[in-house]
This record gives structure tokens, sequence and C-alpha cells, in this order.
């Protein structure tokens, strides 16, 4: 099964790749315009792997950590806190450019202020939860958070409308999307993602003792309060670096790892990287509907929640059907 | 898995346990031998889980704790996992991993470019699956089967990880009659080979026919504490458990302990 899911990745990600260059509304038959619409196109299918590379994993590491099938980042309001986090750097970026130095672009300090965004929003979840297993207290606590951080989000949207540049710039950011990803963006998030991939992977085995729940993990040698600390860590990582690349992208934390998981097993030296690989094509895929479909460009988050939201309610099925849930 | 000498065993001086920062267990002073299967008596809430995460790590505590005159404090939690090993009264493992699998949880973790580290691990998972009967059980997914069956394939993971004390939480809960009588007999097993076994358990007349020794627990404290024929008494019974000293309480253990295992 394992070699099935290498073969399909490599096909997927060749013929994706190609898709991602050829497909869409411009012509490329105009030789003037070609090199410009591949080069825009190729840093668009980027910025599009790369969060779906870091939302995967970190969906991966939080079903791992809570012990619970139905975690991801935006359910546990990583995803909001990142988003918040990123708009107040844009809000505080826009007001005090006169006084910034000129290297301090916005594309520089927004993967810092989504990070810490999602960082500390995963302290006031694991706070809000404590030492529950209930699994649904988790989850009910990422929820309730995502929400108050949405809103403040709004407020400061709101309040930034007078200033015409920057409540546009936020409204931007909000919606998400790739469409502006560049150079920029993806020089940015791309070593997060990769030091956030591979610091994860490095806890693979932990994550799989930690399948059987918080004391067996421990009487089996894993070092529970490291490991809680590292994978929050880490989590915060990727998740800062996708939104900062893609904004919000739903489902994709949620769904690719158990689909990953339906076809490599519950290994996580071999989930990890196959999630980084299936979140990427999963993303770059819905990028590429999104741009193709006649009538104008749809945002990236509707396909992906078309999609995801269906999956999700398979997922919870199984998951009750299988006893994780009462 | 090989049984590491364990002469001095493990030993707990003046042990106060301590759960939501409330002393649920004082004053505990216990050496516990290898070589023997203890049974921890008492009754609910008395502390028998408490004393086991104590044990653990998973429950902070006064006092010291020693192994073969090691502070278990002193110990990484890697360290630890290799010299004291926990078998749950029901594992929390949801996915459907191999029975392989789940013993070579609690095997070292095999090394992803050393063959020779695959090989030990390997042998390891086949020794501790041999020890604990479930051989046949190797290829089958953990969570399709029995509850004695989950049972034996948790000792196994706990034998995998070659600690020479074993704490067992209720090991016979759940089981049927000649089920619980066989898992009484592999501890038995497993501690005439020179492990430390401590095992929480309800059913006296199981500990009575099983234990090399027993420890009530009643009120956070020892209550008793000997070989079960001088411990296991209808009189102390009654003050411990609160029921009223029966001669046929103390009938109903005997007759219960002398049934014989089944083949």
């Amino acid at each position: 099964m394992r070699w099935v899911f290498a073969v399909v990745a490599v096909f997927a990600v060749v013929g994706l790749g190609l898709a991602a260059l050829l497909i869409g509304h411009a012509d490329l038959a105009d030789e003037q315009l070609r090199a410009q619409i591949l080069a825009l196109r190729g840093w668009r299918a980027a910025a599009a792997g790369l969060a779906g590379a870091a939302l995967a994993v970190a969906g991966v590491l939080v079903q791992g950590l809570f012990r619970n099938p139905l975690a991801s980042p935006s359910v546990l309001g990583a995803t909001a806190g990142a988003a918040l986090g990123g708009q107040v750097v844009l809000f505080a970026h826009a007001a005090m450019v006169a006084a910034l130095p000129w290297w301090v672009a916005p594309e520089a300090v927004l993967p810092l202020g989504c990070l810490v965004g999602a960082g500390l929003t995963l302290l006031v979840v694991v706070g809000i939860a404590g030492r529950s297993d209930d699994p649904i207290t988790v989850l009910l606590a990422g929820v309730i958070v995502a929400t108050l951080l949405a809103g403040v989000g709004a407020l400061i949207t709101a309040l930034a409308l007078d200033a015409w540049q920057i409540g546009r710039a936020l409204i931007a950011f909000g919606l998400g999307g790739v469409a502006q990803a560049g150079p920029a963006q993806v020089v940015m998030a791309a070593p997060l993602v990769g030091i956030g991939i591979v610091m994860a992977w490095s806890w693979a085995h932990s994550l799989d003792l930690m399948l059987s729940g918080v004391d067996e993990a421990a009487s089996l040698g894993v070092d529970t309060a490291s490991l809680t600390r590292w994978m929050l860590v880490w989590t915060a990582v990727l998740v800062g670096a996708a939104v900062a690349v893609a904004g919000g992208v739903a489902f994709v934390g949620l769904i690719v790892p158990h689909v990953v998981r339906s076809v490599v097993g519950h290994h996580h030296r071999l989930v990890i990287p196959a999630a980084a690989v299936g979140g990427a094509v999963f993303v770059i895929g819905a990028d590429v509907v999104a741009r193709s479909v006649p009538g104008g460009e749809l945002p990236l988050g509707v396909i992906t929640a078309l999609v995801g939201a269906p999956v999700f309610l398979l997922l919870l099925a199984r998951a009750r059907r299988q006893g994780w849930l009462a | 898995m090989t049984t590491e000498p364990n002469r001095q065993g493990l030993r707990l001086d003046d042990v106060t346990v301590l759960r939501d920062r409330m002393a649920v267990l004082r004053g505990i002073t216990l050496h516990l031998q290898p070589g023997q299967l203890t049974a921890l008596a008492g009754p609910n809430g008395a502390g028998k889980s408490s004393l086991l995460l104590a044990l653990l790590g998973r429950l902070s505590s006064r006092g010291a704790i020693s192994l073969d005159g090691v502070a278990i404090a002193s110990l990484t939690p890697a360290q630890r996992a290799r010299k004291i090993a926990w078998v749950p009264q029901r594992s929390h493992l949801r996915a459907p991993l191999r029975v392989s699998r789940v013993v070579a949880s609690g095997a070292a973790p095999a090394g992803l470019f050393s063959r020779e580290k695959n090989i030990a691990a390997r042998d390891t998972v086949r020794q501790a699956l041999a020890a604990a009967d479930v051989t046949h059980l190797a290829e089958r997914t953990f969570t399709a089967l029995s509850c004695g069956e989950q049972q034996r394939v948790l000792i196994a993971r706990a034998l995998a990880t070659g600690a020479p004390v074993l704490l067992c939480d209720e090991p016979t809960a759940g089981l049927d009659p000649r089920q619980a009588l066989s898992m009484l007999a592999l501890l038995q097993r497993l501690a005439g080979e020179g492990r430390t076994i401590i095992a929480a358990m309800h059913a006296l007349a199981e500990v009575q026919r099983s234990a090399d020794r027993v420890i009530v627990l009643h009120g956070g404290r020892v209550a008793a504490d000997g070989i079960p024929a001088a411990v296991l008494t209808a009189a102390h019974l009654g003050t411990i458990y609160g029921v009223e000293p029966d001669s046929t309480l103390d009938f109903a253990v005997r007759l219960l302990a002398s049934k014989e295992v089944p083949p």
C-alpha cells in the first residue's frame, strides 16, 4: 500500500506541477507574456504547496498531541490566532511605516506576527482545556477562542477602514488565498515550513506512543511535558508560516492527515512526510481549480471548504463508530 | 528483554502521594522484593491506583522511592521506562495497530538506518510475545482482540521494555474466571523469573490464591501487610471493608482460592 502511495504521490506532484503552470485563463501563446505568466503561476503554486504541507503536518501534530481525530489547526483556533497576529502586525506596520527603516517590509514581519498569534492562541486553548481527557473540551475551547479572535480581527479591520489603504490590505489578508503570493512570501515562509516539518518528524516515535494516551506514553518513556511544549511550538511555526503565505485555508489540517493515515498507516515517520506531500498536492490542486473556473477566480478557501466539509462529516461519523467520541 | 539483576528491589520510605495537591497516601514505607507477586488490595478510593501512578511518576510524591538503590526521581522518563513498566487496566489505544507494533512500542525505538538495532528490536518483540503467550496474535489488530487478549498483549509490551518491575492495574478486571486464573498464572510465572510484580487487585479470592504478599491500603495508609493467609482473615476484612466479621466471608475467600488453574 505504501508504494502505491509513493507512486501516486510522484504522479500527483508532477501532474499538478504541470497543471499549475499550464492551466489558467491567460493565453500562453503570447511569447512576450509567457515567461511572466509562468513565473507568476510558479510562485503561486509554490506558496500553495508550502501552505498545504504546513497545515497538513500541523494537523498531524495536533491530532497526535491531543489524541483527537477531529483536532486541526483551525478547529483549535490556531489559524484564527495566526490571522489576527498577522492583522495586528500589518496594522502596526502601516501605522508606523514612516518611523521604520526601509528594509522592514510587511512581508518580512507578517510571518512573525502570524507565528506569535498562533502560538499564543494554542497556549490559551490548552490552558482552558486543562488536563481534561474529554476530546470535546479541547475542541470547544478552540472553537470559542477562534470565534473571539475572528471578532477581534473584524474589529481591527473596521477601525482601519478610515485609512483606506490599511483597510484594504487587512481585508485582502483576511480573505486569504495565494493570488498575491510572490518570491518575497515564498522565501520568508519556506525556511519556517521546512524547519517545522523536519523538527516535527524528529518527534515521530513519541507521537506513535502517544496513540495510547498520555499515561501509557509516559510509562513507555515519553517526556510528555516536553513533547507537548515542542508540538505546540512547531504547530505554531507551521500554522504561522502557512497563514502568512496563504491566509487560513480551511480543512487542510483536518482531512489530509486522515486520508494519509488510511493509506500509509499510523507510523508518524511515514505519516508526517506523506501529509506534507498530500497537503501540498491538495492545496495546489484546489488553487488550480479556484483560478480555472469559468467566470473569474474563486477564493482558495471556498474550494477546500467545499471538499473539506463533507469529508469532515464523514470523519465525524467514523470517529463515533470507532469509539473515539462518545 | 533480559531482566536486569534487581536484588535490592523497590523501596519506599515515608512516601506521601499527592493528587491535585491533596495527600491521598501518607507515610508509606515498603520494601518490595524481586521474585514476588505483591497484591495491593483495599476498598475503592484506598489509594491503590494512586500508589501505582506515583511509582510511575504520573502523580507527585514526597519521600524517597528507590529501585536498586537509585532514586527513581533522578531518572529521565526514558530511563524510568526501562526500570518500571506499567500494564494499565485498559489501553487507551484506538488506532487499529497490529499486535506486534503495540508490543514493539515497549522496545527501544528501532534504528532508522541501523540493521543491528532493527534486528534487536524484532528479537525483543518476539521474546516478549512468547513470554506473554501471545505469539499467535502477533499479526492481529489490537483493537479487535478480547479484553483478556488485550491484557496479555499489554503485558508483552511491558516485558518488551526489559523493566525488572511490572505495575499492573486490576489485571483481571473484566476477565471471565478462566481468563483471570490464566492471567494470574502468567503473573506468578513472571514473578518466578525474578521480576517484581505489583498488582492492584479487588478480588480477594484471586489475591489469596496467587499473591506471595498482600498490602492492604485503607484511608491513605498501609492497614495490613503480609502473606495472604495472615492478612485476609474475616476479622481484618471486616475492619477494612466495613462489613460484619463473618466466618462465611472467610470461607468464601478460601473456597474460591482453592480453584485450580485451567489448562
